[in-house]
């Protein structure tokens, strides 16, 4: 694995292994969010399998459209950050900042198609386990992609300010995999909500 | 030159034996005071005599380990007394020149400070692998291996299954009582369980609000009681008594005095006191007695607390029905005496801080009444 | 910098960058690890003291039947607070205090690898601790339990704050030990002095390296659980809501999957401590140190599998939780392995009894006892009589003051020369261990005899007619011992760092690792020259090191002329990359900085927003949180 440069690691050897710093307070901040995953998907799961139907009779799990649209918009937001990382190792710093701006709109599309599926759930969060973990499943999705547009905002002021450069450029390797755990960890907790209902349920 | 600590003349080895010899004995003294009431090592059914040896076994054989290990310890705890007079002066950070670097292997040279001492320190070698492997592998696999046998076979016999003539027994806690009702008698009353001997009998539990733990330590170990579940609790009680419990889940401000009482009675006791319950008790004979059970329903006793046969059908509180024949108020915590039951009555938060009973305002002539009242309740 | 034109030594400009802003504010944004570090200490020994003083006031209450010192709300308070002390402000932070003081210097390198996150790491735990300490100002103290089962904490049974104090400091809490974590993973990793390869770290790195992989997986499970419950409190979602389809045992299940690691958390580093301790005392090489260190990988990654032992009385069915026996059983074997390596380690007889030592047969003494009963509490049956009780308060005092605190109190004794410059008397060590190590015993060991007999746990009183009174009488009586013994303690410590600063020694115990091998306290710059090294010991093969003191490199590459002379003014360490740990590449690490601070202001801010439900408190919380994040986070230096 080639070094990471970042404006504050300089290579002793001609040849460099090891990752920077912020390579590895990424990863195992991705570790640290995944095990967080993981415990709300053991939760609904928990939830779930329960002697009562989930969701009992009296809801209708809501439709799968917004939440599809959700992540193929965040998978278009994914590619395109992917896509300016591969620019700007190539000095294409205009390429990179505008397939930035359009990862960034993608993004913003699923935002507001979560919210709108919150909006018309037809449902609270407080009157089942089964719309608890809707509303809060969701609303945890939406949390990740609002900090990945944060992360999306600096790293794009950076690119047209010229920080990140084909020489250094940590910052916007560090976003694109956020935005892809973003990515996965939005297909996990959709899909425990949309798909762990019983066949049938509406949708 | 700064002299190390540790080394020297004043470098005393532990006296650790004697201290932990006079805790040990100081332990044993206290405890000879009087006994406890409700002792898991007082079985009262074949359930708690299990559990009773599994804890047994254990218990000696942790002790025999532990032992053991201390004789271990003490072995270089007591050498070190012959050995420390001749240490080196100089700081062991010396650089010394010439000397060989150690090989890159990690556990084969053994390597001690000094130089001098790497021979001696390779002398133990056969007696710390022998204590890495035995004591630290092979001894306790062995242990461990006999502890799970022991328990998956007291596992197996203390399991919380039905039996065939089983009495159920629905147990019910909120916060600070015990709700009791046997489903096929048809018979509801709080507090206190009365049980036949040697008939199976199964509990029920469920809870009204917070988790609660039934548990009588001379019966069987804990249930807990937790909201959306039914768990039981099932054993045979082979000794006639009167048997205590805390309640063993934190539930809240009172759940130091939530106290469960069960009594094992003979089997013809138990069907009297079935009988007994089944039906209302007797109206009110005496003048006194008749204004008392007046004064039950001004006061607003009725609001919670149900009597059979009466008008008195809420179930916010405990059922009142044969409070006469119990041997405790207040979930258990004080016995059934008049003087008892008027405190209770008008101050019950000093009683038992936090009980969701209110205090009755009430003159003493209807107290009075009241308690009359209230003793002819059977 | 010396003023004039002559040309400052090394040592003078190594000093000068890597020392603190002058004043108030470079004091409050100091990111070196050895300023985190012994915040970290202190602040962290100020809460054991403050947890100890509420169990005296406990056993005060309990020392007779039917007492009155306190009424029950002041005592659920307290066994709250206790257990939440004890827990997430002392054992934790103490053991992360010291990973971060010693680590970086027992690696040979500079600073911890990340020094902003490093301080953010303190400050949110500082602020935790503050934040769960307010609620008493408020009246508001929470009063569940450590470990606040629902539904008693959802809001129809604790409708006050007290509960959102405890979900939202313990949130904050987790945070800091996250946050530290990934600072001491990323140390052992990239950190490392040139030639340190895996083989040849330091026992006491090791353990710190484990806890730290065992907090990234055990701890965010349960931020997930207690964001949960406090949306149950909050906006009234039904998760632990039986009647609503939600589930009671889901805490539990989430709680404990945090909790049974967080034991073992507080005790590897504590055994990593104890392993430091005795090599130095006994002049000799760890007995089975591979078996020692795979038997901490080994504890590290079976304790996840024991959880359910701690939820036996739940009805789960007997299949199910005879698996966790087993389990709970296999966990005995590392730990047993562990206690033969510290035996054989001290089996040639050739020890050196300072006060550290006497902490550390205390250890071994105390926490074996606790493990016995530990498998004891196993299996089920018999679980099902000790749950809940004191037997089981025996059992986890036993394990945690005999695994944690008395490491911990043994590390204060030996490490202290290298934090401060200053050596604990060592008489009135030994003599407050004798007091802490009596005292222990009268105080918890008839609590065995105690549970058994019925008394079950988290009672403010009890009454008379039971037959637990004399015992009860007795272990208050060795609290007060025990207080005394930690008291003298505390004196010791505090005396002995008043008056002038003597001359104290590097190594004044002749360890092994390289910490011993520069000034005490630390200078600034750690080590004057990179470190090489070729062994375990170092400090003990005088030639398998190059750089200390008496062997420097004699033809140094460029590079590594640069960072022992840091004529740009720049703090830099070397990064050493895989198993051999070859230099990789040179890191600029920022010195001072107030993000953090700010940081963790916008985080306070916003919790203190979610606690009082105020939006637009919470809002600008947030705001702040981002806006320093993202500036701190910004390309730059500093």
């Amino acid at each position: 694995m080639a070094v990471e440069t970042s404006r504050t690691a300089a290579p002793v050897t001609d040849t460099p292994r090891g990752a920077a710093m912020g390579t590895w307070a990424l990863w195992l901040t991705i570790i640290v969010l995944a095990m967080f995953v993981a415990g709300l998907s053991t939760a609904a799961l928990y939830l779930e399998t329960g002697p009562e139907p989930w969701p009992p009779d009296e809801f209708q799990v809501p439709g799968r459209g917004p939440a599809w649209l959700a992540l193929a918009l965040t998978l278009v937001a994914t590619a395109g950050a992917t896509y300016a990382l591969w620019r700007i190792k190539t000095a294409s710093r205009r390429l990179a900042a505008l397939s930035l701006a359009w990862s960034a709109a993608a993004l913003t599309g699923a935002v507001i198609a979560l919210v709108a599926s919150l909006a018309g759930a037809g449902f609270r969060w407080d009157e089942h386990a089964y719309t608890s973990a809707y509303w809060s499943l969701t609303g945890f999705v939406i949390t990740f992609m609002g900090v990945g547009l944060i992360v999306l905002a600096a790293v794009l002021t950076q690119t047209v300010a010229g920080l990140v450069d084909e020489h250094r450029h940590l910052e916007l390797t560090n976003a694109v995999i956020y935005l892809w755990f973003v990515l996965v960890s939005s297909i996990v907790l959709l899909a425990l909500v949309h798909y762990l209902p019983a066949v049938g349920d509406g949708g | 030159m700064t002299r190390r600590p540790g080394v020297g003349r004043d470098a005393r080895t532990p006296r650790l034996r004697p201290l932990a010899t006079s805790a040990a004995l100081a332990v044993l003294v206290a405890a000879c005071g009087e006994g406890p009431r409700d002792a898991v090592t007082d079985p009262a059914t074949p359930q708690a005599a299990d559990i009773n040896w599994l804890w047994s076994l254990s218990f000696w054989m942790g002790t025999a380990v532990w032992i053991v290990v201390m004789i271990l310890l003490a072995v270089p705890i007591l050498r070190s007394r012959r050995t420390h007079d001749d240490e080196p002066a100089e700081p062991a950070t010396a650089i010394v020149p010439g000397r060989q670097p150690p090989g890159a292997a990690i556990d084969e040279p053994m390597v001690a400070a000094d130089p001098n001492r790497h021979a001696e320190a390779r002398r133990d070698a056969k007696v710390r692998s022998r204590l890495l492997w035995i004591g630290g592998i092979i001894l306790p696999v062995i242990i461990l291996f006999i502890l799970l046998i022991a328990d998956g076979r007291v596992g197996a016999t203390t399991a919380h299954v039905e039996r065939e003539g089983e009495l159920v027994v629905d147990v019910t806690g909120h916060m600070f009582w015990w709700e009791v009702s046997y489903p096929e008698e048809g018979i509801v009353t709080a507090n206190e369980i009365n049980i036949p001997v040697d008939r199976p009998v199964r509990f029920r539990l469920f809870t009204d609000d917070v988790i609660h733990s039934f548990w009588l330590p001379p019966l069987h170990g804990k249930t807990d009681m937790i909201p959306g579940q039914e768990n039981w609790q099932s054993f045979v009680p082979t000794q006639t008594g009167r048997f205590r419990g805390n309640c063993a889940e934190f539930c809240g401000i009172a759940h130091a005095q939530m106290v469960v009482w069960v009594e094992v009675m003979e089997p013809g006791d138990y069907d009297d006191w079935v009988l007994a319950n089944q039906t209302a008790p007797d109206a009110p004979e005496t003048e006194t007695a008749i204004v008392g059970e007046r004064v039950y329903f001004e006061a607003g006793c009725a609001a919670c607390h149900a009597i059979d046969g009466t008008a008195a059908v809420a179930r916010v509180g405990p059922d009142l029905s044969n409070l006469a024949t119990r041997g405790t108020l207040a979930a258990g915590i004080v016995p059934n005496t008049r003087d008892n039951l008027r405190e209770l009555i008008v101050d019950p938060w000093g009683l038992k801080p936090g009980n969701p009973m209110p205090p009755t305002i009430i003159d003493d002539d209807e107290l009075d009444a009241l308690l009359d009242y209230l003793e002819t309740l059977q | 910098m010396s003023a004039g034109t002559s040309r400052p030594t090394d040592t003078e400009l190594l000093d000068y960058v890597w020392a603190a802003r002058p004043g108030f504010v470079g004091w409050l944004g100091q990111c070196n690890h050895k300023a985190v570090g012994r915040r970290f200490i202190f602040t962290s020994f100020f809460f054991l003291l403050l947890g100890g003083a509420m169990a005296l006031l406990m056993r005060t209450q309990l020392a007779l039947p039917n007492n009155d010192v306190m009424g029950p709300d002041g005592f659920n308070q307290l066994f709250t607070m206790h257990g939440t002390i004890m827990m997430f402000l002392f054992v934790v932070p103490m053991l992360e205090g010291f990973t971060i003081y010693v680590g970086p210097l027992a690696l040979g390198a500079r600073d911890m690898p990340m020094p902003r996150l490093n301080a953010f790491g303190y400050w949110v735990f500082l602020f935790g601790g503050l934040f769960l300490l307010s609620s008493g100002v408020v009246g508001a103290v929470p009063d569940s339990g450590w470990f606040a089962y629902v539904p008693l904490t959802r809001a129809e049974f604790a409708p006050g704050l007290n509960l959102d104090f405890w979900l939202l400091g313990v949130t904050m809490l987790e945070i800091a030990g996250i946050v530290a974590a990934i600072e001491v993973v990323t140390l052992m990793a990239r950190f490392r002095a040139s030639g340190m390869s895996v083989s040849r770290i330091p026992i006491f790195v090791w353990s710190g390296f484990v806890a730290s992989v065992m907090i990234l997986f055990a701890f965010p499970p349960l931020v997930a659980g207690t964001i949960l419950l406090e949306l149950d409190r909050k906006i009234g979602t039904v998760f632990y809501d039986a009647a609503s389809g939600g589930d009671p045992l889901l805490w539990q299940h989430l709680f404990w999957w945090f909790g049974h690691p967080e034991v073992y958390i507080q005790l590897i580093p504590a055994l990593g401590m104890a392993a430091a301790i005795v090599t130095a005392s006994a002049q000799r090489r760890m007995a089975g140190r591979t078996a020692f260190i795979a038997s901490l990988v080994a504890i590290g990654i079976l304790s996840f599998g024991l959880w359910v032992h701690h939820m036996y009385a739940t009805g789960i069915p007997l299949m199910a939780t005879s698996l966790f026996t087993a389990a709970s059983f296999m966990i005995a074997i590392p730990s047993g392995v562990i206690i033969m390596s510290f035996i054989g380690t001290m089996w040639w007889g050739r020890l050196r009894w300072t006060a550290a030592m006497y902490y550390v047969v205390g250890f071994v003494i105390i926490f074996v006892a606790g493990g016995i009963t530990g498998v004891m509490v196993a299996m089920v049956p018999f679980d099902w009589q000790a749950h809940d009780t004191y037997f089981v308060v025996a059992h986890l005092h036993y394990v945690l003051v005999g695994g944690s605190l008395m490491p911990i109190l043994g590390a204060l004794h030996f490490w202290m020369p290298k934090l401060t410059g200053r050596i604990m008397d060592e008489r009135w060590g030994k003599i407050a261990f004798g007091l802490i190590f009596v005292g222990f015993n009268v105080t918890f060991f008839p609590q065995h005899a105690l549970g058994l007999w019925g008394m079950t746990r988290r009672i403010w009183t009890y009454e008379a007619d039971l037959g637990w009174n004399g015992l009860n009488l007795l272990s208050t009586a060795g609290s007060y011992v025990m207080g005394l013994g930690m008291l003298i303690f505390t004196i010791n410590m505090i005396v002995v760092h008043l008056g002038p600063k003597p001359d104290t020694p590097d190594n004044p115990w002749g360890a092994e690792s390289m910490e011993w091998a520069t000034g005490s306290p630390a200078p600034n710059y750690n080590f004057r020259s990179t470190l090489q090294v070729a062994s375990p010991e170092p400090l003990w093969d005088g030639e398998s090191m190059i750089g200390a003191k008496g062997g420097e490199d004699p033809d140094p590459p460029a590079w590594q002329r640069q960072l022992d002379r840091p004529e740009t003014g720049l703090r830099q360490a070397l990064a050493t990359s895989g198993l051999d740990a070859k230099p990789d590449h040179i890191v600029t690490l920022p010195g001072h900085s107030l993000w953090p601070l700010w940081a963790t202001f916008g985080l306070g801010v916003g919790l203190i927003g979610v606690l009082l439900d105020a939006v637009a408190l919470g809002v600008v919380g947030l705001i702040a949180l981002i806006v320093a994040a993202t500036a701190w986070l910004w390309p730059g230096v500093e």
